[in-house]
């Protein structure tokens, strides 16, 4: 089943090259440590899903880009073309000539309206090149103004039309100590109406992907081409296909329901954090070698101790004995905050990968109280290796790692709302303060119910 | 030779002609135990009941047994069976009063089991439940059957409160699995839709045209086609056995005679008034009379309100039995129209049941909208090529005009003149009078050669000239069209005579208009 990628403003136009380009690479990889046969089937499987075939056998993305400026748009055509390896569809792109200014009520009351029926025939031109739709995935920031505001538009227009497709929005989460004034603003608006409409938020954040770079890969200068990588490799480590189930060996068709049913059930919590060790320059990978049970704890530790890479991580971080409270609610120790999930997704691919133990994850201690492991916790594998890492592991997350930024931006954005900052800019388009509360509220509704 | 002896009936047949009998119906019922069983059922031999309590939990149940209803404990599917039984209406008690352990009640079961072989052709619809298919079947009606009383679900005990955040989850993890459940419907649809186009022309049967998904696997793999092999012939054997059943029924039903007889006879027919309990101690006692009371004081006013009714209805005028009758011939009509519409839209055979998907040729066929739409896509793409042509209607009326304009002009220069032009077939020198004349002969001859060369068989002499002339310019004009139909447009624009031409070769080209002829020669490419 295919995924049809809505790739929305500056930000959401590079990821989604890098996406490409990185699950292109993969499935087209030499060193997949498995049989040829295998490996045909699971590059069958990632074409079939991510790109389309068009006349002279070059796979096209199942794409569409949607900018208000030309520049980002036409380097991104231009480097997928002379790629030479895969390229964009030259009519899936949507470009105007004037930007959003970063603003949230342009994208959204402005751009959108203006431009709904063009980019919605695009989708649709995509949609209908499917065989089956299993569903969107929308890459978007949350700070600039016509990812995050046309996004947010975007993203109700496909619950309208296309209800009982899924929709996983891909969000960035801007740097705490960002450039744009205004992108707490941004960010609650686009959270709240993204809460109404979309199915699942992947939430990435800028300062842990730059922590990542600088850090694991060793790079001095980190530029966004950087940080986009490592992104897509983290996205790419989670949709590539894995096995249907235990002991079975055909490909899974349906990556992304499968996903939503496992982690986002619940209405009020969509947000998900991904996770991934190993994550290196190329030039280590030469000389590491890994054990599953390593990765594993390591992994688990990442988890608890909201962690998000594997250096540095906070080892006195331990699960709560059972019966006694988690230690977050108990005043004496606040600096050990242990993150409670609600549901887990761990994905293994590589070498041995049915020797894995995952029953560490199982604990009951690490879930909450009202859901079992044995429903909150599943495992996805395949033997194929990705991206020449003989073992690698990824995890999904639905839990409370998100908790504190979250509670930073709401309020940072409330102290500026309280003395009524830059609020003229959207109301001028159509943006209430009766808009701004409902988001507040929907959001601490949201932040409740996760403490 | 000698007369025929007539055979005097063997009792040693006889004696045969029983177990046969019970060993074809055994062979017919799924899971069904062996005659010897049956026997010791009529005696009520304890080892006889648990079989007899399993073979009627399968050929109770709704759907084909999996390996979740055979594992069912026999305590369970005792219980099962008896509700269903209840629920379908069988008459006996003592089934219900047989313990639920299994271990007793050979004889009961055994007429239970004759009661459902004598309600209907069971044997018959189980087979056509268990039945091989080959093709790709989707259900087509929407009637009672597929939605039945299930198998019974295993009892989750709440214990305490249960928080409602997991509801919630639950609640939402439903709802995707539906939607996952429906984009895999899709998929699946999808799916088939290429195997039935990649497989077209594969079939014997030329009605269906393309293999089906198994009979597709049937080919890529041999050991498939060897399970499908037995499967198929186990089939046929359990058809023979149903067919021998039905033969030797009688045998069983005169066996079943007796074991009713053997039966001690029910107490009393069932009544619908609610059991009352026994006295019990105390509170029940009280319980149980006032129900003994409540019970007559409804037999009375149950009688006294049906005797009021009738003192009401009964005694009235004639005019009011005119006009009750009156009403009932008026409802009686009504009754018979409805009936009448009903009988139409049944007559129209309402399809019950699954059917096999079958792809026509020509069509996009049972395929989800996303592919027919890539299907009438495709088509959009051939019928533009043909879209320059005019449709038939507009250039007829176009040359209509054009020709009687032509008709003014001509005669009013004197040009028109068929008589000469018939007349006069050879070269003219090119003057302003029979600059038509000219035009029209350069034509003729190239024309009239390939007629002649095209129709063999009729001689030129037999034709009149007019004819001829007829016949040579409704070939051009064909030709015309069949090569480059933009070709009369010019020529029409460049010629106003040449557009008579093209009228009269339109008038007289076989009733079909061009679009459908040049789209049929794409479809048939």
């Amino acid at each position: 089943m295919s995924i049809v990628t809505v790739q929305l403003g500056q930000c959401g136009n590079q990821i989604g090259f890098e996406v490409f380009d990185a699950l292109f690479n993969d499935s087209h990889c030499s060193r997949g440590l498995c049989s040829k046969r295998e490996n045909e089937a699971y590059q069958a499987s990632c074409k079939e899903r991510f790109f389309s075939e068009e006349e002279n056998g070059v796979p096209v993305a199942r794409a569409v880009l949607v900018d208000m400026e030309p520049k980002v748009i036409n380097q991104t055509l231009s480097k997928a073309a002379c790629s030479g390896r895969w390229k964009y569809g030259q009519h899936s792109c949507f470009c105007q000539k004037q930007g959003s200014g970063n603003n949230w009520a342009y994208g959204y009351s402005v751009h959108g309206p203006r431009h709904e029926e063009s980019i919605m025939n695009l989708i649709r031109k995509e949609v209908e090149k499917c065989e089956s739709l299993s569903g969107f995935f929308i890459i978007m920031s949350m700070a600039g103004g016509t990812g995050s505001g046309l996004g947010a538009f975007v993203t109700q227009n496909l619950q309208d039309q296309y209800s009982s497709a899924l929709k996983m929005n891909q969000i960035i989460w801007p740097y705490g100590t960002g450039e744009v004034i205004v992108q707490n603003y941004n960010s609650i608006l686009t959270l709240s109406h993204l809460y109404r409409s979309s199915d699942a938020l992947l939430v990435h954040e800028n300062d842990a992907v730059h922590k990542i770079c600088v850090k694991l890969m060793n790079i001095k200068q980190v530029s966004f081409c950087d940080i986009n990588q490592v992104l897509a490799h983290q996205l790419g480590s989670v949709f590539q296909p894995t096995y249907s189930g235990e002991g079975l060996f055909h490909y899974r068709r349906n990556p992304l329901g499968d996903l939503m049913e496992n982690l986002v059930p619940h209405p009020e919590f969509k947000m998900l954090g991904v996770r991934n060790i190993p994550q290196m320059s190329e030039n280590s990978l030469a000389y590491s070698t890994f054990t599953w049970a390593g990765l594993l704890k390591h992994l688990r530790q990442m988890l608890i101790s909201n962690a998000k890479m594997e250096e540095g991580i906070d080892w006195q971080v331990r699960p709560p004995l059972s019966g006694l409270p988690p230690l977050g609610k108990m005043s004496v120790n606040k600096e050990t905050h242990f993150n409670t999930s609600i549901a887990n997704l761990v994905i293994l691919r590589g070498k041995d990968v049915q020797s894995a133990d995952v029953g560490a994850f199982k604990d009951p201690a690490l879930y909450t109280s009202w859901l079992e492991p044995v429903h909150a916790f599943s495992v996805w594998k395949t033997q194929r290796a990705f991206r020449k890492y003989e073992k690698s592991a990824a995890l999904v997350s639905n839990s409370q790692s998100l908790v504190k930024p979250l509670d930073m931006i709401v309020g940072k954005a409330w102290n500026m709302f309280a003395s009524r900052a830059y609020l003229h800019q959207y109301t001028k388009f159509g943006i209430e303060e009766e808009d701004f509360l409902d988001s507040f509220t929907l959001l601490e509704q949201g932040r409740c119910g996760t403490r | 030779m000698g007369r025929r002896r007539l055979r005097r009936p063997d009792p040693a047949d006889a004696a045969r002609a029983l177990p046969e009998a019970i060993a074809a119906l055994s062979r017919t019922l799924p899971a069904a135990p062996s005659p010897e069983t049956f026997r010791r059922a009529k005696f009520d031999h304890p080892e006889a009941a648990p079989a007899l309590w399993r073979l009627l939990f399968r050929v109770l149940s709704p759907l084909p047994a999996d390996g979740a209803s055979a594992s069912l404990a026999l305590e369970a599917q005792a219980r099962w069976v008896k509700s269903a039984l209840r629920s379908q209406g069988y008459p006996r008690r003592a089934l219900v009063q047989l313990p639920d352990d299994g271990s007793q009640g050979g004889r009961e079961l055994l007429l239970a089991l004759a009661w459902l072989l004598a309600r209907g052709p069971l044997p018959e619809r189980l087979l056509t439940q268990s039945h091989v298919r080959l093709g790709d079947e989707i259900p087509v009606c929407e009637c009672e059957a597929l939605a039945s009383p299930g198998l019974p679900a295993p009892s989750v005990e709440a214990e305490g409160c249960v928080d409602i955040r997991h509801l919630q989850w639950l609640m939402g993890k439903l709802r995707l699995q539906w939607r996952n459940l429906m984009a895999s419907q899709q998929e699946q649809c999808a799916l088939l839709g290429k195997i039935h186009s990649y497989t077209r022309g594969c079939h014997s049967d030329r009605s269906l045209g393309h293999l089906s998904v198994t009979e597709t696997e049937l080919l890529r793999d041999p050991e498939g086609g060897r399970q499908l092999l037995r499967r198929l012939e186990m089939e046929n054997a359990q058809l023979e056995a149903a067919l021998e059943w039905r033969h030797r029924e009688l045998i069983f039903w005169q066996w079943m005679d007796t074991v009713l007889d053997a039966c001690s006879p029910e107490a009393s027919p069932l009544t619908f008034l609610p059991r009352i309990p026994e006295p019990g101690p105390g509170a029940a006692r009280l319980l149980a009379r006032e129900l003994q009371t409540l019970q007559e004081e409804l037999r009375e006013a149950a009688e006294a309100r049906r005797a009021a009714w009738q003192a009401v209805v009964g005694g009235h005028g004639p005019e009011w039995r005119a006009a009750r009758r009156a009403l009932q011939t008026a409802v009686a009509q009504d009754l018979a129209a409805l009936q009448r519409a009903w009988e139409q839209d049944e007559g129209r055979a309402r399809p019950h049941g699954p059917r096999r998907l079958a792809r026509s040729l020509g069509e996009t066929g049972p395929v989800s909208p996303k592919a027919g739409a890539q299907e009438t896509g495709k088509k959009k793409t051939t019928n533009k090529r043909n879209s320059f042509v005019l449709p038939g209607q507009l250039f007829l009326s176009c040359h209509l005009w054009l020709f009687f304009t032509e008709v003014l002009f001509f005669r009013t220069r004197g040009l028109w003149d068929f008589s000469s032009l018939s007349r006069d077939q050879t070269c003219t020198p090119c003057t302003g009078r029979s600059s038509w004349q000219h035009v029209g002969s350069s034509v003729f001859p190239a024309a009239r050669r390939t007629r002649a060369h095209a129709l063999g068989a009729r001689s030129l002499s037999r034709w009149t000239s007019r004819e001829a002339l007829l016949s040579i310019f409704i070939t051009t004009v064909r030709v015309c069209v069949k090569t480059a139909p933009w070709v009369c447009c010019v020529l029409r624009s460049a010629f106003p005579p040449v557009s008579l031409i093209s009228y009269l070769g339109f008038v007289s080209l076989p009733r079909v208009p061009p679009v459908a002829s040049l789209q049929q020669q794409t479809l048939s490419e």
